[in-house]
């Protein structure tokens, strides 16, 4: 398919022929609650990005004389127990959740598709293999996992061993992925079009990449989506039982974590409420931003 | 189909050998050991009786020993015995399973049974107020973390409501004998609604996204189309037509869950102390545990497995076109 | 469509119907529970731990197993409120040979096991003799190893423990191989086992060990239920012979969920929650019109313990100057601060800065502890920046290639911290070291571990000696310093800094090893001078314990070192 070449017709009027990834974003850019999900995203990742520099302060920073202030002009979102601001520590929990998130999103992704999709088109004895390589994966657990996997990583700083939880996360959570693939394409596979492209002689490269992978699009980037925003809250979850990010490196996970102090929970919410509600958006507008490109991808709505 | 039913079933063993190989491995890759378990932290235990514990509990063998005595030991049915609750790990297990079994279920059927109907509506009216005021619930639901839920539900329902916060079972009613089979269900039921809303709303979440997109994909499809220009009722053209090939993957989700349904929780089991295997199992992972932890993982495992066969089996089932024997 | 939403509503409704059903019979229910005869309403007593369910008292473990066990079991003297020790199945104090090495118990006449078998002499050395088992691997081997016989019948083919006589049916005397300062309080404090109730044989406590979950002893109570969720439930033992007038019929210890606590109480699901340190519990409890609590000194301490055996804490001059540059006050006051709370309990102190590593509720030196009094000669490690860099520059350690980080012979000045996952004094306590200690030039890591690894790696003997500092917090059961002894000893199994000091081992042993009070009070206080200088545990803080309880719960005669479990024969629940 050539690049923008336009139709001249008879009668004078011009159509432009334009690729599915065109069509794909400008149906998106229609989506309205698509685009707002894209845009609180894209600022979600500023913010977290821009805040933390701009405040100069220093994670380990802290000052107990302050400790545990109601948001106030100096502290918007007040301080914690060791005089902290919230709102540094908030948007720098973020970015370390989001990148967590991101990396392992993107690592599910490509071994969920990788495995899934060589499996479900050569099925046999590849698929076979396959498929109870990632029942072992499937069945590894995370906790004695994460706990093993510290150990080898004594004195690394804290700070990096948020890249373990991402890697693990990742590692471990594409064997779901992959059998949704799987099953995709194991039923694409007797359709008609592929009985076609047999038939036509495509090779095998072209069959997987221009005829299967775009039809089974929609669900991975649906299912990606899904892992990102499940990446995060893994994260959250091991924070919680004391095997995530570890303090005084701050993430959305060990921030909500403060929440079991009974105290905090009751008396000082903005230690906990604003990253659980970030979160919250976060999640929300990735799977919204998911949504949209969904339908944005889907040919049977060309209209 | 039976025979590939067979062969699958067999291709397991060697599969759950693999998967206990590599656990054990993590397991033991694990700092820290059994014995400071068995001897409780802070005992004055001398060298010499730290080394007759390991020698009592086989830790002073090579890994690989210590590994094909216990499989020697599980296949002749002896799952071990906990080194911190100083039990067999069957009468553990077994008490202990069917709490989270019992709490899974429930909490899956009342999810399908509400995210079914809502989902295929939701497809039907799609981009209607209906369907969006859903999405936005379910969306809700997978975004927001178990625990953060939890607390929520604890501090700001169980309060007002006057909910009991943890447990199974009140403490007071259990231990001095129910006074009757219905004041037992009702006291199991009233512990129940905390964590199987929190649990229930998750699944919900899920399953009526799955079926809303999968729906939404089919409706558009040409035989519905066929069916419809065919004057059929949209009822039929929903259910018999477009919902049966909207199946797929929520059999396959189905499927994965079932193992879920039997070690899924340890995060929810822990906010309310449930009486489940999740906290059976993350105990002894903090113990170091090994005979419990490796009984739980392999069992968790091997349902796993057969959950994947399970979900196989019923694509093929659902669609017809798929071949098993590959 | 219409026929699924009819079924959806049904379900819908009739779970409501049940659930409404269920509210009301539940609540006939409780009250049916608590059977209207007795005079006392039952103790409900959380706990966020849960129970082991070792319910032994020679193999207990976590201070919750020690309650069931001491409801259960009975020892020969207990301490009182006021931690002082008092006779208990021990019908007086027991006689003291001049030496010290010869004790003779009597014991109470007319008292049975909840079976209705006499405990006499005879069970006193069942008891003793179990721990001398070769086979026993429990923790209170520390209370057998001093008596005479106890390595001939551990190690060699003695087929009794010699060291323990039976005078006659309620009088047994200990002999003992050495004169020691606490060894009243450790033979007196065991509770007794009865030996009709299992098979023993020498070299195989499986008998016992089989019966673990039919725990009998002659105590007040007796086990009635136990499940690791939901925790243990006690009713009164009917054959009781002892004193005390035990008005509660049932008591039960519940696990409750974390951060629940306050709540747990406030809507009655707990009625007591005991041994509570945290200002963010007690604080909003003594604003509840509903809840009353009581408080007293904890016999415990937080502290650091540094690798005395390898790395650069091995040099003392280094530990030094880590402790003087950790500034506890500031720690103190920022982590022990209350929340909202009533005037009267603003008035109470939460914590304080110990001066030395030792029992603070000990009789001997119970107050250099917490700083009353005073000793000479004694290095107390003030916050002071200065003094902790010129410590080190003395010692050698200089920034030679101006990186910030001090070096010795090549070795740069790096400090290994383990830290215990999920410890609110913790996450307090390291940013405030993190700066200060590198204001000295010292280079921080820290690494995360769970308590299971801590403990593996600091123990003497795991091979693990790649960490420098540790933070732990240690209780004491007693007034007496056993456990101080042994964490300081040479070569001890629970010596976790690995310090070996001859000087001060001598002085250790001088000061337990007599009746004399003053004459030990004397060593120890040497001691404590030497251990300052060397600083092997650095003690980070010393804290106050509350009881929160409703006000209908009458339950006050507790103390320090005296358990609710142990104060049970005056409280009633009304």
């Amino acid at each position: 398919m050539a690049k923008k070449d336009a139709v001249v017709l008879d009668t004078g009027e011009k159509i432009e022929s334009i690729g599915p990834w065109a069509i794909a974003w400008r149906k998106f850019k229609a989506n309205r609650v698509a685009m707002a999900g894209l845009v609180i995203f894209i600022l979600i990742i500023l913010s977290v990005i821009i805040v933390p520099m701009v405040m100069g302060i220093s994670v380990s920073d802290y000052d107990t004389s302050i400790a545990n202030q109601a948001p106030s002009a100096a502290h918007l979102l007040g301080t914690d127990n060791q005089g902290r601001d919230c709102l540094y520590r908030l948007f720098l929990g973020g970015r370390i959740s989001i990148i967590v998130g991101l990396l392992a999103a993107l690592l599910t992704v490509v071994l969920g598709c990788l495995v899934g999709g060589i499996s479900g088109y050569y099925g046999g004895m590849t698929d076979n293999l396959l498929m109870r390589f990632s029942e072992i994966v499937y069945a590894l657990p995370f906790t004695p996992m994460i706990i093993a996997v510290a150990a080898t990583m004594v004195w690394v700083p804290q700070s990096q061993k948020m890249y373990t939880v991402a890697l693990l996360i990742g590692l471990l959570s594409w064997p779901g992925l992959a059998r949704l693939v799987r099953g995709q394409i194991l039923t694409l596979r007797e359709q008609e079009f592929m009985q076609a492209c047999t038939a036509l002689g495509l090779s095998d490269f072209s069959k997987i990449f221009k005829h299967l992978l775009p039809n089974v699009i929609s669900l991975v980037i649906v299912n990606a989506t899904l892992q990102m925003a499940s990446a995060v809250l893994t994260e959250a979850g091991l924070s919680f039982l004391g095997m995530g990010v570890m303090p005084p490196t701050p993430s959305w996970g060990n921030l909500m974590n403060l929440a079991r102090d009974a105290r905090i929970f009751q008396y000082y919410p903005w230690q906990w409420m604003p990253a659980g509600l970030m979160c919250l958006l976060t999640v929300v507008s990735i799977n919204l931003v998911g949504e949209g490109l969904r339908d944005a991808f889907d040919p049977k709505e060309l209209q | 189909m039976l025979r590939y039913t067979i062969k699958r079933l067999l291709t397991m063993i060697p599969v759950v050998l693999v998967i206990s190989i590599m656990i054990f491995g993590v397991v033991k890759a694990m700092p820290g050991d059994e014995v400071t378990t068995y001897l409780g932290p802070g005992s004055r235990a001398s060298e010499q009786t730290r080394m007759e514990v390991r020698e009592k509990l086989g830790l002073d063998k090579s890994l690989p020993e210590q590994y094909v005595r216990w499989l020697g030991r599980v296949a002749t049915g002896d799952l071990g015995t906990s080194v911190a609750l100083r039990k067999p790990v069957s009468e553990i297990i077994g008490s202990y399973i069917w709490n989270t079994f019992y709490l899974n279920v429930l909490a899956l059927i009342i999810a399908l049974i509400f995210a079914i109907p809502v989902g295929i509506k939701q497809a039907v009216k799609k981009g209607s107020a209906f369907d969006n005021f859903w999405t936005v619930f379910s969306l809700l639901g997978i975004s927001v973390p178990t625990f953060f839920f939890a607390l929520v539900l604890i501090f700001y329902v169980a309060l007002n409501f006057g909910l009991p916060l943890s447990g199974m079972r009140d403490t007071m009613l259990s231990s001095f004998g129910y006074q009757s089979a219905w004041q037992e269900f009702c006291d199991v039921a009233v512990h129940s609604i905390l964590p199987v809303t929190v649990l229930a709303f998750g699944s919900f979440a899920t399953f009526s996204r799955y079926v809303r997109n999968s729906m939404v994909e089919v409706i558009n499809m040409d035989y519905v189309r066929t069916a419809r220009a065919k004057g059929l009722k949209e009822k039929t053209v929903i259910y018999k037509h477009a919902f049966k090939n909207a199946q797929i993957p929520l059999v396959t989700l189905l499927g994965m869950y079932i193992p879920s349904l039997f070690s899924g929780a340890v995060i929810l089991e822990t906010v309310f102390v449930w009486p489940g295997i999740g906290k059976v199992l993350i105990d002894a992972v903090n113990q170091r545990d090994t005979s419990l932890i490796m009984a739980c993982l392999v069992f968790s495992a091997i349902l796993m497995i057969l959950g994947n066969l399970l979900s196989d089996l019923c694509y093929s089932l659902v669609d017809p076109r798929v071949k098993v024997d590959g | 469509m219409n026929s699924r939403k009819l079924f959806a509503g049904l379900t819908s409704a009739a779970m409501l119907l049940s659930l409404a059903g269920c509210s009301s019979s539940n609540g006939g229910g409780s009250n049916g529970g608590s059977d209207s005869k007795s005079e006392s309403k039952p103790l409900i007593v959380g706990t966020t731990q849960e129970l082991a369910g070792v319910f032994s008292p020679i193999f207990y473990q976590s201070a919750y197993d020690g309650w069931v066990v001491d409801m259960i079991y009975e020892p020969l003297l207990r301490y009182t409120k006021d931690s002082e020790l008092k006779p208990y199945l021990a019908e007086e104090m027991p006689e003291i040979s001049e030496d010290g090495k010869t004790i003779t118990f009597k014991i109470k006449e007319g008292i049975k096991f909840s079976d209705g078998s006499d405990l006499d002499a005879n069970d006193v050395k069942f008891t003793f003799t179990l721990i001398a088992d070769p086979s026993y691997d429990g923790r209170f081997t520390g209370n057998a190893d001093f008596i005479e016989g106890y390595k001939e019948y551990h190690d060699g083919d003695a087929t009794e423990f010699s060291g323990i006589e039976v005078v006659d049916d309620h009088t047994v005397t200990f002999h003992l191989m050495d004169t020691q300062y606490d060894s009243v309080s450790t033979l007196g404090g065991m509770g007794i086992i009865s030996d009709t109730q299992y098979e023993y044989k020498k070299g195989d406590l499986g008998d016992y060990k089989s019966k673990n979950d039919q725990p009998m002893g002659s105590g007040p109570y007796v086990l009635n239920s136990y499940d690791k969720a939901a925790g243990a439930s006690l009713v009164k033992n009917e054959n009781y012979t002892g004193e005390g007038d035990y008005k509660i019929s049932q008591v039960v210890v519940k696990t409750i969920a974390e951060a629940t606590e306050l709540t747990s109480l406030q809507n009655g699901d707990i009625n007591y929650f005991p041994d509570s340190i945290e200002a963010d519990i007690v604080g909003p409890a003594s604003l509840d019109e509903n809840l009353a609590f009581d408080h007293y000194f904890r016999a415990a301490e937080g502290y650091f313990g540094y690798n005395c055996a390898a790395g650069v804490t091995k040099d003392a001059a280094v530990r030094q100057a880590l402790s003087y540059a950790t500034n506890r006050q500031e720690f103190i006051d920022a982590y022990f601060k209350y929340p909202e709370a009533s005037d009267e309990l603003k008035e109470i102190p939460l914590g304080y800065k110990p001066t030395i590593y030792w029992n603070p509720v000990s009789a001997n030196l119970g107050s250099i502890v917490t700083g009353e009094e005073k000793l000479d000669g004694l290095a107390v490690y003030d916050f002071d920046v200065e003094k902790a860099k010129k410590v080190l520059e003395d010692a050698g350690w200089k920034d030679t290639d101006g990186d910030g980080i001090r070096e010795k012979d090549g070795e740069k000045l790096t400090v290994k911290f383990l830290l215990s996952e999920g410890n609110s004094v913790l996450e307090m306590l390291i940013p405030i070291i993190e700066k200060s200690w590198k204001e000295i030039g010292v280079d921080l890591k820290q690494n995360t571990v769970d308590f299971n690894t801590l403990m593996d790696t600091v123990t003497p003997g795991s091979g693990d000696s790649d960490w420098n500092v540790f933070f732990m917090a240690t209780s004491y059961t007693g007034v007496e310093n056993a456990d101080s002894n042994y964490n300081l000893m040479s070569g001890d199994p629970n010596n976790y800094s690995g310090l070996q000091d001859k000087k001060l081992d001598d002085e250790l042993k001088a000061g337990r090893g007599t009746v004399d009070e003053a004459k030990s009070v004397e060593n120890y206080k040497k001691a404590m001078i030497t251990e300052n200088d060397l600083i092997p545990y650095l003690p980070i803080y010393g804290n106050e314990l509350f009881n929160i309880y409703a006000k209908n719960v009458k339950l006050t005669d507790t103390g320090p070192v005296r358990s609710w479990a142990q104060a049970l024969d005056t409280a009633v629940v009304e």
